[in-house]
């Protein structure tokens, strides 16, 4: 714009003078107007020189307003220099002497120390060289000078401390955006010209954002940096540095850049880490010990710390804890016990308390074992204690001496009775099979005269039988158990060549050792000599018995065989002679000596049916013809009575004959006998698909319902107002209903009192292994 | 017996230490026709010379003599071994005893006389039955 207006000045110079004169005034006021309205000074100076051509004073001939704010001169305009200061400015009458002799324009810095300012001047000369004027345009750069020169002394105070301090040393820009230089130290890398990617080369990535963020607030708050993290080292190592940067600021408090220095502390980080870790492990060994422990202020002897564990065994809090004598929770008798374990614990370094009772906050009694130590920690002695609970070892211990006491006792009793019991009871061990244990029963069997324990069986019984030497090394040696019933053992050890039977219920028990082999043996028997001879003797006196019976039977049948052998021939005789009286009555003489016989017979086969020793001989027959035999021996018994037979379809039996002919017999006589008034007997046999009945119908008395159960028992009778006058052992159906039994059949009755009764008997039909 | 065999008297010997039993044995036997030769004691049994009856009822208890160690002494002998022993005797076990010295059959005592001379007859008649088990009484 100036200069457009200038160019127009220039080409409208033919005017009028008035126009001109016009034209130039308002030129004049608009430049006034633009001199006033800048920031700069300007001036338009006129020069004095003396004669010889110095310049010696200078006079404001133009000054805008600035002139006057920056240089504090009211009114300048047409003041000479010298009036304006005292001894006029030399300095830049000098200047302005060179610019408008040389015609070179001039621009520099002036501090003025008067005003206490600096200033940027340019000076250039106003037309030619005699005018002696000069344009002056300055600007007030004292701000700018003034931090200029605090750099300078910022700079000149980080090179004192560069060459001064080992550490890193290094500045930033105020938003630490730049690193303007870095000496590393030989610890990391130097940066020697300004850079922005310093946080990448110097910080660990890890630390990154804790840095950033430490900067920030440094950076707002204006406040020291201050921090440890971790460096690359030369090398690419990683190190630990203490950084540490203040911020410089200037005169209007802005922070111009920052001066910081890195210590390495690698070293006392590495230290530190392994402390800590230790003092952590520390930590969790005193948190988590299953021990009560207390620290101990060496000097106060008072409670420094305790672990959750003590607080937990004897019910005070850890605050409750700390900063009490030992004495006051329980672990001494009063202050003066206290005092003197302490005393004690400082001269050894070291005490124990075995079994401490102690009381709980609750009261609650714990035995503990107390254990206390003194060290040296960071250069402080400090007493811990271990507090550990043995309310349950006590316990153990208790239990475990009940059970040995117990244990003992039992033993004591064991042997007591294995040395009262009524049996034989020995104990031998090892290979050699020496005496451990051996009753007086033992010793009395063996006919020890002396102690047996501790010498081997062979020493202690050398006339032992081989045989059973042989089944105790089997058992001992082995761990094969013996065991036998009426074990016969020749006594006769003492070799006098007589035989000396003794029977024993035996059992040899293996033993074994603690690897669960055999090794030796327990020998438990019973004497039993005596019964086996009394069951001897009984067992003679029963085949005495029955011997007897069976020659008393025989004795008296032969009389009987006699007699019923004349009483054939004398029926034969009367019969012949046609004396049928007489021969009536022998025949009744050999009826009655038949009924004997049975009666001798059942007498003999009531021993052996008791005993059990009724024996079956059996044979294949017509069960049929057996029936149809006896009947018709039967008949011949009797003349009221006609037997009736009806006999079935029946294939041969496996059966003892004599046995069953003993049965028909007795069923077909008693039938007779129970039925005096009647006149027949229905005999039937049938035959199924597996077994065979015979069936003997009387019409007699009949048996009362109630007894009918008992008539197969021995000796027992049906009792009547008739039934008492008909003889009878009462053997009959009792061996009768045996031998059906043991033929694996039944005998049943149906009766009817008044009526008659009928016995059944049921036989299988197919051959059975008797 | 039957008039077909009446061609020859059997002759039946009977040895029993029991003279009674000697006595009632001869009768019975006499009186149904058959020769009857009693002996009381086992001695006479011992040296039994041809000819040989045709049966023989032997006791087992002869007063010092063992009816059932002469019965096998018989059964032992070629010469006797077919002679037709049945034992006779009032021991309970006479089933078992007679079977076990190689009797032929036995008799009980005491005994029926029908049965007897119906047991005679079967073994001096049939000479085939005498091999088997003889029927008891």
């Amino acid at each position: 714009m100036l200069q457009n207006k200038t160019y127009k000045v220039k080409t409208g110079a033919d005017v009028s003078s008035e126009l001109k004169k016009q034209v130039f005034v308002e030129r004049c006021e608009h430049y006034q107007s633009i001199f006033n309205s800048i920031d700069q000074g300007f001036a338009i100076v006129e020069v004095f020189f003396k004669k010889n051509g110095t310049p010696y004073d200078h006079r404001i001939l133009e000054a805008n307003t600035a002139f006057s704010k920056h240089t504090g001169v009211k009114n300048p305009i047409g003041k000479m220099a010298s009036e304006l200061v005292p001894g006029g400015e030399q300095y830049f009458n000098d200047i302005y002497g060179q610019v408008i002799t040389t015609g070179k324009s001039k621009r520099f810095e002036q501090r003025s120390e008067v005003m206490g300012r600096c200033f940027d001047i340019f000076i250039s000369r106003v037309g030619v060289a005699s005018k002696n004027t000069v344009a002056l345009i300055f600007n007030d750069i004292t701000k700018h000078k003034n931090a200029e020169e605090q750099m300078h002394q910022s700079e000149a105070r980080f090179r004192a401390f560069v060459t001064a301090s080992s550490d890193v040393m290094y500045r930033m820009s105020p938003d630490w955006t730049e690193m303007r230089e870095l000496h590393g130290r030989n610890y990391i890398a130097d940066t020697k010209k300004p850079s922005t990617t310093w946080l990448r080369k110097y910080i660990h990535k890890d630390d990154e954002k804790e840095v950033l963020a430490a900067i920030k607030k440094a950076v707002q708050n204006k406040d020291i940096f201050v921090m440890e993290h971790r460096v690359k080292r030369i090398g690419g190592t990683l190190g630990w540095t203490f950084s540490r940067a203040v911020p410089i600021m200037n005169s209007e408090g802005e922070i111009i850049e920052w001066f910081g220095t890195g210590t390495d502390i690698t070293e006392r980080k590495n230290t530190e880490d392994k402390f800590h870790v230790s003092e952590t492990r520390y930590r969790r060994l005193f948190e988590t010990a299953k021990d009560g422990i207390l620290i101990l202020d060496v000097l106060t002897r008072k409670i420094a710390d305790a672990n959750p564990f003590i607080s937990e065994l004897i019910g005070y809090s850890k605050k409750e804890l700390v900063g009490k004598e030992l004495w006051k929770i329980g672990f001494f008798k009063d202050k003066k016990e206290n005092r003197a374990a302490m005393q004690e614990l400082q001269k050894v370094g070291y005490i124990r308390y075995d079994d401490l009772p102690l009381k709980t906050k609750k009261g609650k009694r714990v035995d503990v074992e107390f254990v206390s130590n003194i060290y040296k920690e960071n250069g402080h002695f400090v007493i811990q204690c271990n507090i550990r609970d043995v309310t349950l070892r006590k316990e153990v211990q208790q239990e475990l001496l009940e059970a040995k006491n117990e244990a003992q006792t039992s033993k004591e009793n064991l042997n007591r009775l294995f040395m009262s019991a009524p049996a034989i009871i020995a104990v031998l061990k090892g290979p050699e099979l020496i005496f451990e244990m051996a009753n007086p029963q033992y010793q009395q069997l063996v006919g020890a005269k002396r102690a047996l324990i501790g010498l081997p069986l062979q020493i202690a019984i050398p006339g032992i039988e081989p045989n059973l030497l042989k089944i105790i090394k089997n058992v001992a040696e082995k761990g094969i158990r013996f065991e036998a019933n009426e074990f016969p053992i020749d006594l006769d050890w003492g070799n006098n060549g007589k035989p000396f039977i003794k029977f024993l219920n035996l059992v040899y028990e293996p033993l074994y050792d603690t690897e669960k082999k055999p090794n030796g043996l327990l020998c438990f028997g019973y004497d039993i000599t005596e019964q086996v001879e009394n069951r001897k003797k009984l067992e003679e006196a029963a085949r005495t018995k029955e011997e007897f019976l069976s020659m008393a039977s025989h004795e008296m049948r032969t009389p009987v065989t006699s007699i019923k052998g004349y009483a054939q021939i004398l029926e034969g005789l009367f019969e012949k002679d046609g004396d049928v009286v007489s021969a009536q009555m022998a025949s009744k003489l050999v009826e009655q000596v038949g009924n004997l016989n049975s009666l001798i017979s059942d007498l003999f086969d009531d021993t052996k049916v008791k005993e059990g020793k009724l024996d079956l001989r059996p044979e294949y027959f017509d069960f049929n013809m057996l029936v149809r035999d006896v009947c018709e021996e039967v008949q011949h018994t009797t003349k009221q009575h006609r037997i009736t037979l009806q006999l079935g379809i029946i294939p041969k039996i496996y059966a003892d004959k004599h046995r069953l002919r003993q049965v028909i017999a007795n069923l077909l006589t008693n039938a007779i006998k129970y039925s005096p008034m009647a006149t027949h007997v229905d005999v039937t046999t049938q035959c199924s698909s597996n077994s065979i009945t015979l069936n003997v119908q009387d019409f007699g008395f009949g048996i009362p319902k109630a007894v009918q159960s008992k008539i197969f028992t021995r000796f027992y009778r049906v009792r009547g107002k008739y039934l008492d006058t008909y003889p009878g052992l009462g053997l009959g159906l009792y061996i009768s209903a045996d031998i059906v039994e043991r033929h694996g059949g039944k005998m049943e009755v149906k009766s009817t009192e008044g009526k008659g009764s009928s016995f059944s008997v049921t036989l299988p039909s197919i051959k059975r292994a008797l | 017996m039957s008039p077909d065999t009446l061609q020859r008297k059997k002759t039946v010997m009977v040895v029993d230490d029991n003279e009674g039993i000697l006595d009632i044995m001869r009768f019975m036997l006499e009186h149904d026709g058959y020769i009857v030769i009693t002996a009381n004691d086992g001695h006479y049994v011992r040296n039994l010379k041809a000819p040989l009856p045709d049966l023989l009822f032997l006791d087992i208890m002869l007063s010092g003599t063992d009816g059932t160690e002469l019965c096998r002494e018989l059964k032992d002998n070629k010469k006797t071994c077919d002679l037709p022993i049945l034992i006779l005797s009032a021991n309970n076990q006479i089933q078992d005893i007679s079977k076990a010295c190689g009797a032929d059959g036995y008799l009980s005592k005491p005994f029926d006389k029908k049965k007897m001379l119906e047991l005679v007859e079967l073994y001096t008649t049939r000479v085939t039955a005498r091999i088997g088990s003889a029927p008891s009484m």
